[in-house]
């Protein structure tokens, strides 16, 4: 199989038609609508990590204490799970520009994205067990808020990817189907970065 | 109108899903080592901010964008990584 090949739903296109390529190439993907999105829910999270990172520099000592009570192998095996389920929806987008069936990559992303607030619940009922909320300290009011509203936008993956996987036909998609697909997919790995970032900073990340 | 769009290969995609799975498993191979490096935090964030450009650039298909929005991506997140480590030190 070539790669970079250029095809549209209804099969490869031949190399000459130029405008049509450049036409593919400039828009956004997904569409502009999206990036919006992406670029708002981004900024504000890179606000709060830096309002986390800012404060264990002043509060060194009680993060570390508060960092020693997480479980870093199940945050890991999140973040496994998460990227997995990025590779999966990019199955989906490479199987429907193929004019293959997306469902299973679809479901199999859902399903993903369960099983990951699965676990984030198991490490929520050890620390609602051990008596600490949202005001114990800093600490915890940025991990239990983050990681919250990082489940809720994960919750929200979770129902394009089975709505997606409900609605879109078996096999060949319209253009707008085309870019519903890609605009979840853009939207799921922008979940996926968020994580990427919270994981280190929630488990690892120490101040010297 | 019918778009067309570009397509990356299957192997493509599974290597970058690989290679996010080992840096994955690096970040917390170097957070979690018996005795922690002085640099882990500002590394485990570089590895962060690595993952962020390989998602970007392959997955979201970014590499086949307009420049200028891969140029602002992997700008907003070597920023954000770099940001990040400053504050822990």
């Amino acid at each position: 199989m070539q790669s970079n090949q250029l095809i549209g739903p209804e099969g490869p296109f031949p190399s000459d038609q130029k405008t049509e390529q450049k036409h593919a190439r400039e828009i956004f993907p997904g569409g502009p609508l999206v990036w919006i999105v992406f670029v708002l829910e981004m900024g504000t999270f890179a606000l709060f990590f830096m309002g986390f990172a800012w404060l264990s520099r002043s509060e060194g000592e009680l993060f570390r204490i508060a960092q020693r009570q997480l479980h870093p192998a199940l945050g890991t095996l999140n973040t496994l799970i998460l990227l997995t389920g990025s590779w999966m929806i990019a199955r989906a987008v490479h199987a429907a520009r193929a004019g293959k069936a997306t469902r299973y990559w679809l479901l199999l992303t859902g399903f993903s994205g369960l099983v990951f607030m699965g676990i984030k619940s198991i490490e929520y009922l050890h620390i609602f067990q051990a008596g600490i909320t949202l005001s114990t300290n800093h600490f915890w009011f940025y991990y239990l808020f983050l990681t919250l509203l990082h489940n809720l936008h994960v919750a929200l993956g979770v129902y394009f990817c089975f709505y997606l996987a409900w609605t879109l036909p078996v096999k060949t998609l319209s253009d707008e189907q085309h870019n519903s697909l890609s605009a979840s997919a853009i939207y799921w790995h922008l979940v996926d970065l968020i994580w990427v970032f919270l994981f280190p900073l929630i488990y690892f990340a120490r101040s010297w | 109108m019918n778009l067309i769009y570009p397509k990356e290969s299957t192997k493509l995609l599974n290597g970058i899903w690989i290679s996010l799975l080992a840096l994955t498993g690096l970040s917390y191979a170097l957070a979690e080592s018996t005795e922690p490096l002085a640099l882990s935090t500002p590394l485990v964030l570089g590895i962060a901010c690595l993952k962020a450009l390989l998602i970007g650039a392959v997955f979201m298909e970014l590499r086949h964008s307009s420049k200028l929005l891969l140029a602002g991506f992997a700008l907003f997140f070597a920023c954000l990584s770099f940001s990040l480590a400053l504050c822990f030190y």
